[in-house]
């Protein structure tokens, strides 16, 4: 069903367009080097598209600009009081189930563990953990159907509400145990996505987010960077390119063509990219968007494992074929 | 400019440091409830404006540094 999307054609415009995004991201870059923030700096940084940012902030409906600033407040617990009696660690494979079964016990809809990366951090970013629990928090599909309008705008703040409350619980807990634990949320310090992968919760996706078994890419993430010491998960491999690769329906969809058949290069990697200064400017006029993530095959409900399951085996079978 | 993490994240904060990152963090919460109420009612009216008579908007005129 084709919906009723607002026009491409952005009622607004720059008079001196800043430094284009795509240029800052690093599109074409075949050297690997850290990102640049570009957008949601969370409001307290100057980016270069900065008053873009504000623009999107100020034209958000009552209940979206509430929650945000509700959920700031709760962030300020994401960090605070260590404990002075630090836990003794005997078996860090018992204390990683615990840590797990804590995490989804607070919420969360899914967890892995990876060790703190460089790709996740900014230019100049300085972030000294040893490992990051990286967990993610369901949106309700229904109501991410409502795409463009502030009703899935307001589901969206609500899940980044609950995987706040779920990560500063897990960043307390830890740090009740003597060890430092910090939660990164909504903020913008930290890239997500390649602890994501990196944890094993799933892959990137042709539209630039996440796509994990569980929600596809209905769901926030959240970080809690600590020094516990950690068993850490693995990359999967959940076949997406194999769907991504011959799927068109975040391509066709977007209003704007911000989203590529093919993958880019992008600071030294060949990889998924999605057009900054197409997405974003509609982005802003579309109360933060989501039509790629609304109609990505991998966003049904209950559908990811057998999706991963099939194409799996579809590729197994096409390899067998190959060595006959 | 420092993050919103770089200002209210404190790692084993005094109890001082603590309820002196509230009070500025409440602060910096009630500007931009501020904001939106204020100047965020009139570029919502502007926008609106714009969108009914397809004449776009400069975000320059609207945001200033």
């Amino acid at each position: 069903m084709k919906k009723d999307f607002p026009s491409p054609e952005v009622p607004f415009a720059y008079r001196d367009q800043p430094l284009s995004g795509n240029i800052i991201n690093g599109l074409g870059e075949t050297t690997k080097r850290a990102a640049t923030q570009v957008f949601h700096g969370s409001g307290a940084r100057d980016l270069e598209w900065g008053k873009l940012e504000l623009f999107f902030g100020l034209i958000n409906p009552f209940k979206v600009s509430w929650l945000n600033l509700v959920n700031r407040w709760m962030l300020r617990n994401a960090d605070g009081p260590i404990s002075n009696n630090v836990r003794k660690i005997t078996s860090q494979t018992d204390i990683t189930a615990e840590i797990k079964d804590l995490a989804m016990s607070f919420g969360a809809g899914s967890v892995g563990i990876s060790p703190m990366i460089k790709e996740a951090l900014y230019k100049d970013g300085e972030i000294n953990y040893a490992n990051a629990i990286v967990i993610l928090y369901p949106m309700d599909t229904d109501e991410m159907q409502h795409v463009t309008t502030g009703r899935a705008g307001t589901e969206t703040m609500r899940a980044y509400m609950e995987i706040s409350r779920t990560a500063i619980e897990l960043s307390k807990k830890i740090r009740a145990m003597g060890w430092r634990a910090r939660a990164y949320c909504e903020g913008a310090d930290l890239l997500h996505i390649p602890l994501a992968i990196n944890a094993g919760l799933g892959q990137l996706g042709k539209h630039g987010s996440l796509i994990c078994r569980e929600f596809g890419s209905s769901m926030r993430i959240a970080t809690i960077l600590t020094d516990l010491p950690l068993d850490h998960d693995r990359p999967i491999d959940i076949a997406v390119d194999d769907l991504c690769i011959g799927c068109r329906r975040c391509t066709l969809d977007c209003p704007v063509d911000a989203i590529s058949d093919e993958k880019h290069m992008v600071r030294g990697d060949d990889k998924w990219y999605v057009d900054f200064d197409k997405c974003v400017p509609y982005f802003t006029e579309a109360v933060g968007c989501g039509i790629c993530i609304e109609v990505c095959p991998w966003s049904k409900p209950d559908r990811g494992f057998s999706l991963s399951e099939k194409l799996l085996k579809k590729r197994e079978k096409n390899k067998l074929k190959e060595l006959q | 400019m420092k993050s919103f993490e770089e200002q209210f994240y404190i790692e084993n904060p005094t109890r001082f440091e603590a309820i002196k990152r509230d009070l500025l963090l409440l602060l910096w919460l009630f500007k931009r409830a501020l904001m939106w109420a204020g100047k965020g009612l009139i570029i919502r009216l502007a926008y609106q404006k714009a969108k009914n008579t397809g004449k776009p908007l400069v975000i320059e005129d609207l945001i200033k540094d």
